[in-house]
């Protein structure tokens, strides 16, 4: 076993000892979000733990195709082009696909179970919404291995976990358990933050290097943070996981109409 | 008996009939204890002429070794250059390496004997290093941290142009979007995107306003859009010139090594240099394969990171291990183990197996190939030695001869193939470098095949200027015996066969006389003695024998005469059942046996043929019936010319001759040639004439001249050996024998059980040395000599002849006296009494 599956099956094993169950893994129309597949394998395959992915259809992006001025810029060509309600659903649907297909793989490989589902909405708040008890949400915006040293202030460092815990919650709590087992595992440092925004924390990733942030659902549920919620999605550099509420028992196997056995 | 100049003359005694080899000479029991020859046997002019063309180092002075199948050439040219190759220098080691510049045209580099396999080992352990040192290089914290830092540097560059943009449009409430495919610049209301039906609903000028800053803000978002391939631009030469400065660390310490190791060698040197600057060139490829190894981090992701290619989804390792076929060294003359100069012989030289050739492989239907693909051929391998080809199997290879002319002309080695030479092939291959040529060409061939290259070859007299002519025969005499010996026994060790006892060793030279056709000469074609040698030893060990004696090598001969003699007894029978007429008693007028070989592979037989002639009158013409139908050759048609051309001189000088005559082998129906039937042509034309019966029980053999001289033939052995045969299964009378040319006795060793019977007078062998002398045996009537005025005596054979011709001379002016000349069944019309010419 690697060092990353290592890595991976600590991270699994630390999931399961604080409760949860299942990993809710976000895509969207980023194509990056796929990047997420590389940590959630060694997770889905070391631990015991159900993968459901769930893409996002920006709402946004739909407003801005109807309204008649709307161009697309294209990066890759650099060309632009009427940015319409076709040529939303057009891109948005080989987002998915891929997606999927991606997703597939990576559970067949991990011999695991899976779930997809296709969702409208806005891509933080909808992840929230779709998890439960034991759920654990995962994303990603990085373009670099997870597991690599950062480069900060021109130096060579590991890339420590930064975590974000509300106000006045206890070093017992199941989420401060599970950064500090996750970080250590890793052997990284852990960074803490308490009840910060989310400029502060998108601010203090990038500056720190951060190749995980674990934030509480709880936080991000608060006024602040809504209104901040998916400008950080969009904009942080990191894997980010987001901790609910522990599982006290195993969760029912009915997730959605998706369902893919590996 | 007489004897006539040098020859004998008359009845030969049994001793005359075959040379015997004494045994007692011998001062052996065995030749076991005899040494090896000191020189090959009778073999001093083609050794001197051997040694002469491997000395001489001057162009053209290639060998060509002449001589019989069987006569040794090989064996006796191997060991003469073993021997000396052995004390030569080992020459140089030779690889092909990859021609970075134009691989189509791989590099030839010479290194010292025992270095090419040292290169080749060298640069295979360098690329192996490399390919874990280079990868480790680039995974180092140092190489992450500068890589990341220009990576930052860019990113940051395109990330602050963006986030000015980004301020400057929050400022007029207007936000970057990422889309599926790009950026879209959107209007927001409270941090949303703004809803059409709520952008529907502001004031016109609201919109407008909103408008024209989405499109100022476009703009300038289509500025920074086109000025990033610029930054990209100068990150990917950053980011190249990052690693070849690390790729140029990792690599420089191996070559370095390399280099101090070969420093005495220029070539590898440059070499070295050029591998250097492609592997810094080519970095990737190092990094490649390691990175695929490790890239389960972006599983089913692509992960186009522009720096440089480092990283590339759907790689084939497979291709990424035939990349670094491009450093390795093919090594296609490895002299390392040699002792000595090569002596190299190529049993099948085509014209690949000769200069080499380019193999190909089968790849998705193309067939692809490179330097690692050349194959060298034996003018490689020879390269500083000896090549020994046979010139027959060169001649039949198409290209062949042509190229070893080439090559030797040019002094070098070019690899070509029957495509290239007939630009068959228009696509691109490879034209590797080619090698100089320093090596001494051998080839061997029959005279034949070397006098014919003499004289419709040019290039070949300036090639091949030493010839070694080898000797089929050598004098037999005291010494050659001795000598004969030793190379016996000296076979008889390579060979692993028993050795001989005197009688043994004496029986075989006797045979070898035999095979030389000669009495005084013995065979030394070696392979045919060998032959001997070893059917004798088949018979020795069957019969439980320690040594060969003589009845083993008289039993191997009778035996090897029983398998081939199936065609032979054929025709015996043939004779013995009268179904070719053949008489061996009474007599006949104008009918005589005359004497044939018949050669089937290797063995040969003698065969009585009838000859008959007929006379009547004419024009002086003698009709050869072979000839007038196509059986006959040029030489047996030159000798019907020449018996005509006697019964001109003896008979026609005065008067013309009014004669017509035919002759003809009586039931032959393959062809005849040779004049050595023409004795006895004539022996049965005087016969017809002078109505002189001629005895039946006498084969005739000999040529003869217009002066009635009978001269020497060939094959005397088996056609006496013919005839007695017959005699013998019919009944040996006592009165038959053979008629030969008395300068053919010297060539006489018949069958022992021939010897025996004319030693018991139950048959005889008569030496001639005239028409005369040979007519009176045969026909027991004297010959005749002739007076002073040119007439012989009426009883004698010539003045019958002479008789004869008077009456047909008087018959046929009569009867042109009469006008009827043209009534003659003889005569063509018109034809006149000429003067003994004879027309045809």
């Amino acid at each position: 076993m690697s060092a990353a599956d290592n890595k991976g099956s600590q991270i699994a094993a630390a999931m399961r000892q604080t409760g949860y169950r299942r990993l809710i893994l976000g895509f969207d129309h980023h194509e990056e979000s796929r990047t997420v597949l590389s940590i959630a394998e060694h997770v889905a395959a070391t631990g015991q733990i159900e993968l459901a992915g769930i893409f996002v259809e920006d709402t946004e992006l739909f407003e801005l195709a109807a309204l008649p001025f709307s161009t697309e810029f294209m990066i890759k060509t650099r060309r632009r082009q009427s940015f319409d309600l076709p040529c939303v659903e057009r891109e948005l649907r080989t987002h998915m696909l891929a997606s999927h297909a991606a997703l597939q793989q990576m559970a067949r490989r991990a011999h695991r179970s899976f779930s997809f589902r296709t969702v409208r909405g806005r891509l933080l708040r909808t992840l929230m919404q779709e998890a439960s008890a034991g759920d654990l949400i995962m994303l990603r915006r990085a373009d670099k291995p997870w597991h690599t040293t950062a480069i900060v202030g021109g130096h060579s460092v590991h890339a420590p976990v930064l975590q974000v815990l509300p106000p006045a919650v206890d070093e017992a709590a199941p989420l401060a358990v599970l950064g500090q087992q996750i970080a250590q595992e890793l052997g990284r440092p852990l960074i803490r933050l308490t009840g910060s925004t989310a400029e502060i924390v998108e601010t203090t990733a990038r500056e720190v290097g951060a190749a995980l942030i674990i934030l509480p659902l709880e936080l991000l549920s608060e006024k602040p943070w809504q209104d901040e919620l998916e400008l950080f999605a969009e904009r942080v550099p990191s894997t980010v996981l987001i901790a609910g509420i522990p599982a006290q028992r195993r969760l029912d196997s009915d997730m959605s109409k998706d369902y893919s056995p590996a | 008996m007489d004897k006539t100049g040098t020859h004998l003359v008359g009845r030969l005694p049994a001793d005359a009939l075959r040379r015997r080899c004494d045994p007692t000479v011998f001062q052996f029991t065995s030749t076991a204890e005899l040494p090896d020859p000191e020189h090959v046997l009778g073999q001093e002019r083609a050794i001197a002429a051997i040694e002469f063309g491997a000395d001489m180092g001057r162009e053209g002075y290639n060998l060509f070794v002449l001589g019989q199948t069987a006569a040794g050439k090989h064996n006796l040219v191997q060991h003469f250059l073993s021997e000396r190759a052995g004390k030569e220098e080992a020459p140089a080691d030779w690889v092909y390496v990859n021609n970075f510049e134009q691989p189509h045209k791989p590099k030839a580099i010479k290194l010292p004997t025992g270095r090419g396999a040292q290169f080749r080992d060298a640069m295979a352990t360098m690329i192996d290093e490399l390919r874990t040192a280079i990868p480790a290089i680039f995974d180092s914290e140092e190489y992450r941290a500068r890589r990341g830092s220009i990576n930052e540097e860019v990113g940051s560059q395109q990330e602050l142009a963006f986030e000015d943009l980004r301020k400057r449009a929050e400022a007029r409430d207007i936000r970057l979007v990422r889309t599926p495919a790009g950026i879209a610049l959107a209007p927001v209301r409270d941090g949303e995107v703004l809803k059409p039906d709520t952008f529907e609903a502001l004031p016109e000028i609201t919109r407008k306003e909103i408008e024209q800053d989405i499109q100022t803000l476009q703009q300038e978002l289509q500025k920074i859009m086109e000025h990033m391939p610029r930054l990209e631009k100068e990150r990917r030469r950053a980011l190249r010139k990052l690693n070849q400065e690390f790729a140029n660390y990792a690599v420089k310490e191996s070559i370095d090594e390399e280099r101090a190791a070969f420093a005495d060698l220029p070539d590898v040197l440059a070499h070295l240099d050029a591998v250097q600057a492609d592997v810094i060139d080519n970095v990737h490829l190092f990094i490649m394969q390691s990175e695929l190894r490790e890239s389960t981090e972006f599983t089913g992701v692509s992960n186009e990171s522009g720096d440089g290619g480092l990283v590339q989804e759907g790689s084939m390792p497979a291709m990424l291990g035939s990349s670094f076929r491009r450093y390795e060294t093919n090594l296609i003359v490895d002299n390392s183990d040699a002792v000595g100069a090569p002596v190299v012989h190529a049993g099948k030289p085509s014209l690949a197996e000769l200069v080499g050739r380019v193999e190909h492989l089968a790849q998705m239907g193309a067939l692809v190939t490179d330097f690692t693909l050349i194959k060298p051929g034996a003018l490689h391998r020879a390269n500083g030695g000896y090549l020994l080809l046979d010139s027959r199997a060169l001649l039949m290879q198409p290209f062949a001869w042509d190229a070893l002319k080439r090559a030797l002309w040019n002094r070098e080695v070019r690899i070509e193939s029957a495509s290239d030479i007939y630009s068959l092939a228009s696509t691109i291959s490879l034209d590797p470098e080619p090698i100089p040529l320093q090596t001494k060409v051998v080839l061997f061939g029959e005279p034949m095949t070397y006098y014919m290259l003499s004289s419709l070859d040019p290039d070949f007299q300036g090639l091949f200027k030493a010839a070694a002519e080898m000797e089929d025969v050598v004098d037999w005499n005291a010494a050659s015996e001795k000598a004969f010996a030793q190379q016996i026994a000296a076979i008889c060790r390579q060979e692993e066969i028993s050795h001989f006892d005197p009688t043994g060793v004496a029986a075989v030279m006797e045979q070898a006389a035999r095979q030389a056709d000669d009495a005084e000469k013995l065979s030394i074609r070696i392979g045919k003695i060998s032959d001997l040698l070893r059917e004798s030893d088949y018979w020795a060990r069957k019969a439980g024998a320690d040594l060969i004696g003589a009845e083993h090598v008289e039993q191997a001969v009778a035996a090897r005469q029983q398998r081939a003699g199936r065609i032979r007894e054929k025709s015996q029978e043939a004779i013995l059942r009268d179904i070719i007429l053949v008489d061996t008693e009474g007599e006949k007028v104008g009918q005589i046996n005359g004497l044939s070989v018949l050669s089937i592979g290797d063995f040969s037989f003698g065969r009585p043929s009838r000859i008959s002639a007929s006379i009547g009158m004419g024009v002086g013409r003698v009709l050869d019936i072979e000839r007038e139908v196509e059986l006959g050759g040029p030489l047996h048609s030159k000798g019907v010319l020449i018996l005509s051309g006697f019964l001109r001189e003896r008979f026609g000088r005065e008067r013309p001759l009014a004669l017509t005559a035919s002759l003809v082998f009586e039931q032959s129906y393959g062809g005849v040639d040779g004049d050595s039937a023409s004795s006895a042509e004539l022996y049965c034309l005087l016969s017809a004439l002078a109505e002189a019966p001629i005895s039946q029980g006498f084969a005739v053999t000999g040529s003869v001249n217009q002066h009635g001289a009978v001269q020497a033939i060939g094959g005397v052995n088996e056609k006496i050996e013919g005839f007695f045969d017959i005699c013998l299964k019919r009944g040996l009378t006592g009165e038959q024998g053979v008629l030969v040319p008395a300068a053919n006795v010297k060539h006489l060793m018949l069958r022992p059980d021939v010897v025996d019977a004319v030693q018991a007078g139950r048959f005889h062998i008569h030496a001639i040395d005239t028409i005369d002398r040979g007519i009176e045996i045969l026909t027991g009537t004297a010959a005749g000599e002739p007076d002073d005025e040119g007439n012989y005596p009426d009883d004698s054979i010539n003045g019958r002849v002479a008789q004869r011709l008077e009456r047909f001379i008087a018959t046929r002016m009569r009867l042109e006296a009469k006008g009827e000349h043209a009534g003659t069944s003889n005569t063509q019309s018109g034809e006149k009494l000429s003067d003994g010419r004879p027309t045809s």
